[in-house]
């Protein structure tokens, strides 16, 4: 399915690329089918990965997977005893 | 997650997050054969090819006793890209005029364009409640702003 890639959808949004009422696509968020990220008591935006998984759910998003090393990880329990007001913490 | 877990239950515990934050981005995994207790979970929002917004770093501790696993020490942690700022919601010793205090619950927030980052109070925060808040300040129309937090008292 071909719509426009952007960081978040409005339910508004996603209707109008599912063809589906914003109310319906509402109700797929309550009922926990569709992800999204709830801004306020009436305002929900959809991820674009949240989007993409519940258009293609027999796709599995995938996953890069890495090996933390020793050192790094010793650095980084270090970075964090350290870490004092005003100082760089660890860092994302 | 915690409690105290299996080492089961800690690798299922890893497996439901993952498939969780895979949604909200491009997702990395970070871990260590040798130090199970360790796990990363990197999130690029969007993702998907996408101009980078925003990345959000989970990492966790877990310290072993005996048979069973319990969560030591986090932080899950905001940088924005695109707009600047960082957000934090940490656990861990402090230094400074916090040393000697052992872990302490505490957020740090950087606006864009600010000075040194500063602790303000908090609570404990579960992984997946912290990745919540962090993704609402993504997802919102407004830069990150340390507006109503209280500084964390020497």
């Amino acid at each position: 399915m071909d719509f426009e890639r952007k960081a978040f959808y409005s339910p508004a949004e996603v209707g109008e690329i599912v063809g589906q009422h914003p109310s319906t696509i509402l109700r797929h968020i309550h009922e926990g089918r569709l992800r999204a990220v709830k801004l306020s008591e009436r305002t929900y935006r959809i991820p674009l990965g949240a989007l993409v998984a519940w258009l293609q759910p027999e796709v599995v998003p995938s996953v890069r997977r890495v090996s933390a090393s020793d050192a790094e990880i010793d650095a980084i329990s270090a970075q964090m005893t350290a870490e004092t007001e005003g100082r760089e913490v660890v860092s994302a | 997650m915690s409690g105290d877990l299996t080492l089961q239950q800690l690798h299922q515990w890893r497996a439901t997050l993952e498939a969780k934050f895979a949604v909200d981005g491009d997702l990395t995994v970070k871990t260590n054969p040798r130090r199970t207790g360790y796990h990363e979970f990197e999130i690029l929002v969007p993702g998907y090819g996408l101009p980078l917004q925003a990345k959000i770093v989970h990492r966790e501790f877990y310290s072993r006793s005996g048979d069973r696993w319990h969560l030591a020490r986090y932080t899950y942690h905001l940088a924005e890209y695109a707009r600047g700022g960082k957000f934090g919601y940490h656990w861990h010793p402090l230094a400074g005029a916090h040393r000697g205090r052992g872990s302490i619950f505490h957020i740090i927030c950087d606006r864009a364009g600010a000075g040194a980052r500063r602790h303000f109070c908090a609570h404990q925060m579960g992984i997946l409640e912290a990745h919540e808040a962090l993704m609402q300040r993504v997802a919102s129309d407004h830069p990150i702003d340390c507006a109503g937090l209280y500084r964390l008292d020497r």
